[in-house]
Protein backbone atom coordinates (compact mmCIF):
# COMPACT_ATOMS: atom_id res chain seq x y z
CA UNK A 1 0.00 0.00 0.00
CA UNK A 2 2.76 2.37 1.03
CA UNK A 3 4.63 1.55 -2.17
CA UNK A 4 1.55 2.18 -4.31
CA UNK A 5 1.02 5.55 -2.68
CA UNK A 6 4.65 6.49 -3.25
CA UNK A 7 4.38 5.54 -6.94
CA UNK A 8 1.15 7.54 -7.33
CA UNK A 9 2.79 10.52 -5.64
CA UNK A 10 5.83 10.27 -7.89
CA UNK A 11 3.60 9.97 -10.96
CA UNK A 12 1.69 13.05 -9.89
CA UNK A 13 4.98 14.92 -9.47
CA UNK A 14 6.14 13.89 -12.93
CA UNK A 15 2.89 14.28 -14.82
CA UNK A 16 1.35 17.34 -13.24
CA UNK A 17 2.66 20.50 -14.90
CA UNK A 18 5.07 22.50 -12.82
CA UNK A 19 2.70 25.49 -13.06
CA UNK A 20 0.38 23.72 -10.63
CA UNK A 21 2.91 24.40 -7.90
CA UNK A 22 3.67 27.93 -9.02
CA UNK A 23 4.72 30.42 -6.38
CA UNK A 24 2.51 33.27 -5.30
CA UNK A 25 3.95 36.48 -6.64
CA UNK A 26 2.81 39.98 -5.84
CA UNK A 27 2.86 42.79 -8.37
CA UNK A 28 2.69 46.44 -7.25
CA UNK A 29 1.55 48.91 -9.86
CA UNK A 30 1.85 52.65 -9.36
CA UNK A 31 -0.19 54.60 -11.91
CA UNK A 32 -1.77 57.92 -12.75
CA UNK A 33 -5.51 58.08 -13.29
CA UNK A 34 -5.28 60.00 -16.57
CA UNK A 35 -2.13 58.30 -17.86
CA UNK A 36 -2.80 56.47 -21.16
CA UNK A 37 0.23 54.14 -20.82
CA UNK A 38 -0.94 53.17 -17.33
CA UNK A 39 -4.34 52.31 -18.77
CA UNK A 40 -2.73 49.99 -21.30
CA UNK A 41 -0.59 48.30 -18.65
CA UNK A 42 -3.58 47.84 -16.33
CA UNK A 43 -5.56 46.32 -19.21
CA UNK A 44 -2.70 43.90 -19.95
CA UNK A 45 -2.20 42.95 -16.31
CA UNK A 46 -5.93 42.41 -15.68
CA UNK A 47 -6.13 40.01 -18.64
CA UNK A 48 -2.83 38.29 -17.74
CA UNK A 49 -3.82 37.81 -14.12
CA UNK A 50 -7.08 36.12 -15.07
CA UNK A 51 -5.06 33.17 -16.41
CA UNK A 52 -2.49 33.20 -13.60
CA UNK A 53 -4.09 32.71 -10.20
CA UNK A 54 -0.78 32.68 -8.40
CA UNK A 55 -0.27 36.36 -9.21
CA UNK A 56 -1.76 39.19 -7.11
CA UNK A 57 -1.87 42.77 -8.29
CA UNK A 58 -1.85 45.72 -5.91
CA UNK A 59 -2.72 49.03 -7.57
CA UNK A 60 -1.77 52.47 -6.26
CA UNK A 61 -3.02 55.67 -7.91
CA UNK A 62 -0.29 58.25 -7.28
CA UNK A 63 -1.35 61.42 -9.10
CA UNK A 64 -4.30 62.14 -6.81
CA UNK A 65 -3.50 60.11 -3.71
CA UNK A 66 -0.63 61.35 -1.56
CA UNK A 67 -0.55 58.23 0.65
CA UNK A 68 -0.04 56.07 -2.39
CA UNK A 69 2.63 58.48 -3.57
CA UNK A 70 4.44 57.94 -0.25
CA UNK A 71 4.32 54.18 -0.83
CA UNK A 72 5.80 54.71 -4.28
CA UNK A 73 8.58 56.81 -2.75
CA UNK A 74 9.31 54.05 -0.24
CA UNK A 75 9.51 51.56 -3.07
CA UNK A 76 11.86 53.83 -5.03
CA UNK A 77 14.15 54.05 -2.02
CA UNK A 78 14.10 50.30 -1.54
CA UNK A 79 14.95 49.60 -5.16
CA UNK A 80 17.30 52.58 -5.69
CA UNK A 81 15.09 54.13 -8.33
CA UNK A 82 14.91 57.85 -9.01
CA UNK A 83 12.10 58.08 -11.50
CA UNK A 84 8.74 59.77 -10.96
CA UNK A 85 7.32 58.27 -14.12
CA UNK A 86 4.32 56.01 -14.21
CA UNK A 87 3.36 53.30 -14.80
CA UNK A 88 5.85 51.95 -12.29
CA UNK A 89 5.55 48.26 -11.62
CA UNK A 90 7.40 46.38 -8.90
CA UNK A 91 7.93 42.62 -8.99
CA UNK A 92 10.30 41.21 -6.38
CA UNK A 93 13.45 43.31 -6.59
CA UNK A 94 12.67 44.56 -10.08
CA UNK A 95 11.05 47.82 -11.14
CA UNK A 96 9.59 48.26 -14.61
CA UNK A 97 9.11 51.87 -15.59
CA UNK A 98 6.86 52.92 -18.49
CA UNK A 99 4.89 50.76 -20.85
CA UNK A 100 5.62 49.78 -24.45
CA UNK A 101 3.35 47.30 -26.11
CA UNK A 102 4.97 43.91 -26.68
CA UNK A 103 8.21 45.04 -25.04
CA UNK A 104 7.01 45.65 -21.47
CA UNK A 105 4.54 42.77 -21.58
CA UNK A 106 7.36 40.37 -22.46
CA UNK A 107 9.59 41.80 -19.77
CA UNK A 108 6.89 41.38 -17.12
CA UNK A 109 6.32 37.77 -18.18
CA UNK A 110 10.06 37.08 -18.15
CA UNK A 111 10.55 38.49 -14.64
CA UNK A 112 7.57 36.54 -13.32
CA UNK A 113 8.83 33.33 -14.88
CA UNK A 114 12.34 34.06 -13.52
CA UNK A 115 10.96 34.35 -9.98
CA UNK A 116 8.83 31.26 -10.46
CA UNK A 117 11.99 29.29 -11.16
CA UNK A 118 14.32 31.03 -8.71
CA UNK A 119 14.27 32.34 -5.16
CA UNK A 120 11.65 35.05 -4.99
CA UNK A 121 11.50 37.76 -2.38
CA UNK A 122 8.88 40.46 -2.10
CA UNK A 123 10.86 43.43 -0.78
CA UNK A 124 8.04 45.94 -1.05
CA UNK A 125 5.49 43.46 0.34
CA UNK A 126 7.71 43.01 3.41
CA UNK A 127 8.01 46.78 3.86
CA UNK A 128 4.23 47.19 3.59
CA UNK A 129 3.51 44.24 5.89
CA UNK A 130 1.81 42.25 3.13
CA UNK A 131 4.24 39.33 3.45
CA UNK A 132 6.49 38.03 6.21
CA UNK A 133 10.21 38.53 6.11
CA UNK A 134 11.88 37.36 2.92
CA UNK A 135 14.42 34.65 2.48
CA UNK A 136 17.42 34.93 0.21
CA UNK A 137 16.36 36.07 -3.19
CA UNK A 138 17.91 35.84 -6.63
CA UNK A 139 18.76 38.82 -8.76
CA UNK A 140 16.97 38.89 -12.10
CA UNK A 141 19.60 39.21 -14.81
CA UNK A 142 18.42 41.27 -17.67
CA UNK A 143 20.18 39.94 -20.75
CA UNK A 144 18.10 42.02 -23.08
CA UNK A 145 18.40 45.32 -24.95
CA UNK A 146 15.79 47.63 -26.33
CA UNK A 147 16.30 48.48 -29.97
CA UNK A 148 14.16 51.23 -31.48
CA UNK A 149 11.49 49.90 -33.87
CA UNK A 150 12.48 46.28 -33.13
CA UNK A 151 11.80 46.05 -29.42
CA UNK A 152 13.39 43.96 -26.73
CA UNK A 153 15.98 41.50 -27.91
CA UNK A 154 18.25 39.15 -25.99
CA UNK A 155 22.03 39.60 -25.88
CA UNK A 156 22.40 36.32 -27.77
CA UNK A 157 19.91 37.53 -30.41
CA UNK A 158 22.27 40.42 -31.12
CA UNK A 159 25.66 38.84 -30.67
CA UNK A 160 25.14 35.81 -32.89
CA UNK A 161 23.99 37.76 -35.98
CA UNK A 162 26.84 40.20 -35.32
CA UNK A 163 29.32 37.32 -35.31
CA UNK A 164 27.60 35.99 -38.47
CA UNK A 165 28.09 39.38 -40.16
CA UNK A 166 31.76 39.70 -39.24
CA UNK A 167 32.83 36.13 -40.02
CA UNK A 168 30.67 36.01 -43.18
CA UNK A 169 32.13 39.30 -44.42
CA UNK A 170 35.73 38.21 -43.77
CA UNK A 171 35.00 34.85 -45.41
CA UNK A 172 33.56 36.67 -48.44
CA UNK A 173 36.86 38.44 -49.05
CA UNK A 174 38.45 35.13 -49.76
CA UNK A 175 39.06 35.53 -53.50
CA UNK A 176 38.85 31.85 -54.47
CA UNK A 177 35.61 31.95 -56.44
CA UNK A 178 35.61 35.66 -57.29
CA UNK A 179 37.45 35.16 -60.57
CA UNK A 180 34.54 33.09 -61.96
CA UNK A 181 32.09 35.92 -61.30
CA UNK A 182 34.42 38.46 -62.92
CA UNK A 183 34.88 36.32 -66.01
CA UNK A 184 31.13 35.63 -66.19
CA UNK A 185 30.35 39.36 -66.00
CA UNK A 186 32.85 40.05 -68.81
CA UNK A 187 31.16 37.41 -70.95
CA UNK A 188 27.71 38.80 -70.10
CA UNK A 189 28.83 42.23 -71.35
CA UNK A 190 29.04 40.70 -74.82
CA UNK A 191 25.29 40.03 -74.82
CA UNK A 192 22.77 42.44 -76.22
CA UNK A 193 19.88 41.16 -74.10
CA UNK A 194 20.13 43.08 -70.82
CA UNK A 195 17.36 41.05 -69.19
CA UNK A 196 19.24 37.84 -69.91
CA UNK A 197 22.41 39.36 -68.44
CA UNK A 198 20.60 40.08 -65.17
CA UNK A 199 18.91 36.68 -65.06
CA UNK A 200 22.10 34.70 -65.72
CA UNK A 201 24.17 36.74 -63.28
CA UNK A 202 21.56 36.55 -60.52
CA UNK A 203 21.09 32.82 -61.14
CA UNK A 204 24.81 32.36 -60.58
CA UNK A 205 24.76 34.37 -57.35
CA UNK A 206 21.62 32.72 -55.96
CA UNK A 207 22.84 29.23 -56.89
CA UNK A 208 26.21 29.92 -55.26
CA UNK A 209 24.41 31.11 -52.12
CA UNK A 210 22.23 27.99 -52.07
CA UNK A 211 25.24 25.69 -52.45
CA UNK A 212 26.95 27.49 -49.60
CA UNK A 213 23.75 27.16 -47.57
CA UNK A 214 23.76 23.43 -48.23
CA UNK A 215 27.37 23.16 -47.05
CA UNK A 216 26.67 25.17 -43.93
CA UNK A 217 23.54 23.20 -43.04
CA UNK A 218 25.55 19.99 -43.41
CA UNK A 219 28.32 21.36 -41.18
CA UNK A 220 25.72 22.50 -38.66
CA UNK A 221 23.97 19.14 -38.54
CA UNK A 222 27.30 17.44 -38.03
CA UNK A 223 28.18 19.95 -35.33
CA UNK A 224 24.85 19.42 -33.53
CA UNK A 225 25.21 15.66 -33.80
CA UNK A 226 28.70 15.73 -32.29
CA UNK A 227 28.26 18.69 -29.94
CA UNK A 228 28.30 16.45 -26.85
CA UNK A 229 31.45 14.61 -27.87
CA UNK A 230 34.25 16.51 -26.17
CA UNK A 231 36.99 14.85 -28.21
CA UNK A 232 35.48 16.01 -31.50
CA UNK A 233 35.07 19.53 -30.17
CA UNK A 234 38.73 19.55 -29.10
CA UNK A 235 39.80 18.16 -32.49
CA UNK A 236 37.86 20.88 -34.32
CA UNK A 237 39.40 23.43 -31.96
CA UNK A 238 42.86 22.13 -32.85
CA UNK A 239 41.98 22.25 -36.53
CA UNK A 240 40.97 25.91 -36.04
CA UNK A 241 44.30 26.62 -34.33
CA UNK A 242 46.26 25.05 -37.20
CA UNK A 243 44.13 26.71 -39.90
CA UNK A 244 44.31 30.06 -38.11
CA UNK A 245 48.09 29.81 -37.78
CA UNK A 246 48.44 28.97 -41.50
CA UNK A 247 46.36 32.03 -42.40
CA UNK A 248 48.37 34.33 -40.16
CA UNK A 249 51.56 32.88 -41.68
CA UNK A 250 50.16 33.52 -45.17
CA UNK A 251 49.60 37.15 -44.18
CA UNK A 252 53.11 37.54 -42.78
CA UNK A 253 54.54 36.00 -45.95
CA UNK A 254 52.49 38.21 -48.26
CA UNK A 255 53.35 41.32 -46.20
CA UNK A 256 56.86 41.34 -47.61
CA UNK A 257 55.92 40.46 -51.17
CA UNK A 258 56.90 43.19 -53.58
CA UNK A 259 54.40 42.39 -56.32
CA UNK A 260 50.79 41.89 -55.28
CA UNK A 261 48.49 40.71 -58.02
CA UNK A 262 46.56 37.73 -59.33
CA UNK A 263 48.38 34.52 -58.82
CA UNK A 264 48.12 32.26 -61.86
CA UNK A 265 47.46 28.72 -60.72
CA UNK A 266 45.96 25.60 -62.27
CA UNK A 267 45.61 26.65 -65.92
CA UNK A 268 43.72 23.49 -66.93
CA UNK A 269 40.95 23.86 -64.35
CA UNK A 270 40.53 27.57 -65.10
CA UNK A 271 40.44 27.10 -68.86
CA UNK A 272 37.84 24.35 -68.51
CA UNK A 273 35.56 26.62 -66.49
CA UNK A 274 36.13 29.54 -68.88
CA UNK A 275 35.24 27.42 -71.91
CA UNK A 276 32.08 26.30 -70.13
CA UNK A 277 31.07 29.90 -69.35
CA UNK A 278 31.66 30.96 -72.96
CA UNK A 279 29.43 28.13 -74.13
CA UNK A 280 26.70 28.86 -71.56
CA UNK A 281 26.24 32.52 -72.49
CA UNK A 282 25.62 31.54 -76.11
CA UNK A 283 22.83 29.09 -75.21
CA UNK A 284 19.09 29.81 -75.16
CA UNK A 285 17.45 30.89 -71.90
CA UNK A 286 16.59 27.49 -70.40
CA UNK A 287 19.86 25.82 -71.24
CA UNK A 288 21.84 28.87 -70.19
CA UNK A 289 20.13 29.00 -66.78
CA UNK A 290 20.68 25.28 -66.28
CA UNK A 291 24.30 25.66 -67.33
CA UNK A 292 24.84 28.51 -64.87
CA UNK A 293 23.36 26.46 -62.01
CA UNK A 294 25.66 23.53 -62.84
CA UNK A 295 28.57 25.96 -63.08
CA UNK A 296 27.80 27.43 -59.62
CA UNK A 297 27.62 23.94 -58.10
CA UNK A 298 30.88 22.95 -59.78
CA UNK A 299 32.84 26.08 -58.86
CA UNK A 300 31.67 26.15 -55.24
CA UNK A 301 32.40 22.44 -54.82
CA UNK A 302 35.90 22.88 -56.26
CA UNK A 303 36.60 25.95 -54.13
CA UNK A 304 35.06 24.47 -50.97
CA UNK A 305 38.41 23.65 -49.40
CA UNK A 306 39.55 27.21 -50.03
CA UNK A 307 36.88 28.49 -47.65
CA UNK A 308 36.43 25.71 -45.15
CA UNK A 309 37.69 27.05 -41.84
CA UNK A 310 35.41 29.98 -41.09
CA UNK A 311 32.02 28.40 -41.93
CA UNK A 312 33.05 25.33 -39.95
CA UNK A 313 33.89 27.47 -36.94
CA UNK A 314 30.68 29.46 -37.26
CA UNK A 315 28.46 26.38 -37.36
CA UNK A 316 30.30 25.07 -34.29
CA UNK A 317 29.43 28.30 -32.44
CA UNK A 318 25.80 27.97 -33.55
CA UNK A 319 25.57 24.37 -32.36
CA UNK A 320 27.03 25.30 -28.95
CA UNK A 321 24.25 27.85 -28.53
CA UNK A 322 21.48 25.29 -28.97
CA UNK A 323 19.05 27.50 -30.89
CA UNK A 324 15.66 26.94 -32.47
CA UNK A 325 15.60 25.92 -36.15
CA UNK A 326 14.34 29.37 -37.12
CA UNK A 327 17.26 31.04 -35.32
CA UNK A 328 19.78 28.67 -36.89
CA UNK A 329 18.31 29.52 -40.29
CA UNK A 330 18.34 33.25 -39.59
CA UNK A 331 21.98 33.29 -38.48
CA UNK A 332 23.12 31.21 -41.46
CA UNK A 333 21.15 33.54 -43.75
CA UNK A 334 22.97 36.56 -42.28
CA UNK A 335 26.33 34.79 -42.69
CA UNK A 336 25.68 33.97 -46.35
CA UNK A 337 24.32 37.44 -47.08
CA UNK A 338 27.52 39.04 -45.79
CA UNK A 339 29.63 36.35 -47.44
CA UNK A 340 28.05 37.24 -50.79
CA UNK A 341 27.82 40.99 -50.29
CA UNK A 342 30.98 41.88 -52.24
CA UNK A 343 29.86 39.68 -55.16
CA UNK A 344 26.38 41.24 -55.13
CA UNK A 345 27.82 44.78 -55.11
CA UNK A 346 30.29 44.03 -57.92
CA UNK A 347 27.54 42.43 -60.02
CA UNK A 348 25.00 45.23 -59.53
CA UNK A 349 27.57 47.97 -60.30
CA UNK A 350 28.68 46.09 -63.41
CA UNK A 351 25.12 45.63 -64.68
CA UNK A 352 24.17 49.23 -63.99
CA UNK A 353 27.30 50.88 -65.42
CA UNK A 354 28.43 48.20 -67.87
CA UNK A 355 31.85 48.70 -66.38
CA UNK A 356 33.54 46.07 -64.30
CA UNK A 357 34.94 46.99 -60.89
CA UNK A 358 37.02 44.73 -58.72
CA UNK A 359 38.26 44.56 -55.18
CA UNK A 360 42.00 44.92 -54.97
CA UNK A 361 44.00 41.79 -54.25
CA UNK A 362 45.87 43.89 -51.71
CA UNK A 363 42.96 43.27 -49.31
CA UNK A 364 43.17 39.50 -49.64
CA UNK A 365 46.13 39.42 -47.25
CA UNK A 366 44.11 41.26 -44.60
CA UNK A 367 41.32 38.72 -45.03
CA UNK A 368 43.94 36.05 -44.25
CA UNK A 369 45.07 37.96 -41.18
CA UNK A 370 41.60 38.68 -39.74
CA UNK A 371 40.28 35.21 -40.67
CA UNK A 372 43.38 33.65 -39.12
CA UNK A 373 43.04 35.59 -35.87
CA UNK A 374 39.32 34.76 -35.62
CA UNK A 375 39.98 31.06 -36.19
CA UNK A 376 42.90 31.03 -33.76
CA UNK A 377 40.82 32.51 -30.93
CA UNK A 378 37.76 30.39 -31.64
CA UNK A 379 40.07 27.36 -31.59
CA UNK A 380 41.46 28.32 -28.17
CA UNK A 381 37.96 28.93 -26.80
CA UNK A 382 36.66 25.64 -28.21
CA UNK A 383 39.38 23.73 -26.44
CA UNK A 384 39.61 25.57 -23.15
CA UNK A 385 36.49 27.73 -22.68
CA UNK A 386 33.61 26.45 -24.87
CA UNK A 387 31.09 28.02 -22.48
CA UNK A 388 32.31 31.47 -23.60
CA UNK A 389 31.13 30.63 -27.10
CA UNK A 390 27.65 30.00 -25.72
CA UNK A 391 27.39 33.79 -25.33
CA UNK A 392 25.55 33.67 -22.01
CA UNK A 393 26.51 37.12 -20.82
CA UNK B 1 58.13 53.72 -76.15
CA UNK B 2 56.00 50.62 -76.63
CA UNK B 3 54.15 48.81 -73.81
CA UNK B 4 53.20 45.16 -73.83
CA UNK B 5 50.25 44.73 -71.49
CA UNK B 6 49.53 41.21 -70.24
CA UNK B 7 46.29 40.78 -68.33
CA UNK B 8 43.44 38.31 -67.78
CA UNK B 9 39.68 38.87 -67.86
CA UNK B 10 39.14 37.13 -64.53
CA UNK B 11 41.87 38.96 -62.63
CA UNK B 12 40.77 41.72 -60.20
CA UNK B 13 44.24 43.29 -60.13
CA UNK B 14 44.21 43.50 -63.96
CA UNK B 15 40.82 45.27 -63.87
CA UNK B 16 42.18 47.80 -61.39
CA UNK B 17 45.48 48.29 -63.25
CA UNK B 18 43.78 48.63 -66.64
CA UNK B 19 41.98 51.70 -65.40
CA UNK B 20 45.09 53.20 -63.80
CA UNK B 21 47.20 52.52 -66.89
CA UNK B 22 44.58 54.02 -69.25
CA UNK B 23 44.58 57.19 -67.14
CA UNK B 24 48.37 57.41 -67.17
CA UNK B 25 48.60 56.70 -70.88
CA UNK B 26 46.40 59.69 -71.67
CA UNK B 27 49.43 61.73 -70.74
CA UNK B 28 52.24 59.51 -72.05
CA UNK B 29 50.64 58.15 -75.25
CA UNK B 30 52.58 54.89 -75.28
CA UNK B 31 51.96 52.51 -78.10
CA UNK B 32 50.14 49.67 -76.33
CA UNK B 33 49.89 46.03 -77.36
CA UNK B 34 47.50 44.03 -75.15
CA UNK B 35 47.57 40.28 -74.73
CA UNK B 36 45.21 38.12 -72.72
CA UNK B 37 46.87 35.50 -70.57
CA UNK B 38 44.33 32.82 -71.50
CA UNK B 39 43.60 33.62 -75.14
CA UNK B 40 46.97 34.71 -76.54
CA UNK B 41 49.09 31.81 -75.37
CA UNK B 42 51.74 32.04 -78.08
CA UNK B 43 52.49 35.72 -77.52
CA UNK B 44 52.31 35.46 -73.73
CA UNK B 45 54.80 32.58 -73.65
CA UNK B 46 57.40 34.79 -75.36
CA UNK B 47 57.64 37.11 -72.36
CA UNK B 48 58.35 34.65 -69.54
CA UNK B 49 55.98 36.42 -67.20
CA UNK B 50 55.97 34.23 -64.08
CA UNK B 51 52.99 33.69 -61.81
CA UNK B 52 51.68 37.18 -61.08
CA UNK B 53 49.36 39.28 -63.25
CA UNK B 54 49.11 41.92 -64.63
CA UNK B 55 52.45 42.56 -66.27
CA UNK B 56 53.44 45.73 -68.11
CA UNK B 57 56.60 45.44 -70.23
CA UNK B 58 58.12 48.69 -71.49
CA UNK B 59 60.19 48.44 -74.69
CA UNK B 60 62.56 51.04 -76.09
CA UNK B 61 63.96 50.24 -79.55
CA UNK B 62 62.53 46.74 -79.06
CA UNK B 63 64.60 46.26 -75.91
CA UNK B 64 62.94 45.75 -72.52
CA UNK B 65 63.72 48.67 -70.24
CA UNK B 66 61.13 48.21 -67.51
CA UNK B 67 58.77 45.54 -66.23
CA UNK B 68 55.97 46.40 -63.80
CA UNK B 69 54.29 43.43 -62.16
CA UNK B 70 51.07 43.33 -60.14
CA UNK B 71 49.06 46.12 -58.56
CA UNK B 72 50.64 49.52 -58.09
CA UNK B 73 49.00 52.78 -57.23
CA UNK B 74 49.00 55.53 -59.83
CA UNK B 75 51.86 57.59 -58.40
CA UNK B 76 54.03 54.54 -57.82
CA UNK B 77 53.46 53.49 -61.44
CA UNK B 78 54.36 56.98 -62.75
CA UNK B 79 57.50 57.08 -60.61
CA UNK B 80 58.65 53.77 -62.06
CA UNK B 81 58.06 55.04 -65.62
CA UNK B 82 59.95 58.24 -64.89
CA UNK B 83 62.99 56.26 -63.85
CA UNK B 84 63.44 55.15 -67.46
Amino acid sequence: MKKTLTIILLLILVLVPSDTFAKNINLYLFYGKECPHCEKEIKFLDTYLKDNDELTLYKYEVWHDSENKDIMNKSKKLLNQETDSVPYLVIGKEAIIGFRENVTENKIKKIISFYQENNYCDVLGEELGIVDSNENCDEYENNTFNIPFIGEVGAKDISLPLIAMIIGFVDGFNPCAMWVLLFLITMLFGMKDKKKMWILGLTFLVSSALIYLLFMVSWLNLAILTSRVVLIRVLIGMFALVFGTINIYKYLKSKNEKDVGCEVTNDTKRKKIMTRIKRIVKEDYDLAILGIIVLAVMVNAIELLCSLGLPLMFTQILSLNNLSTAKYAFNIFIYILFFMIDDIIIFIIAMKTLEIKAISNKYAKYSHLIGGIIMFFIGILMIFKPEWLMLNF
Amino acid sequence: MRVIKLTALWCPSCIIMNKIFDDINKEYNFEVISYDYDFDNDEVSKYNIGKILPVFIFLKDNKEVLRIIGEKDKQEFINLIKEV
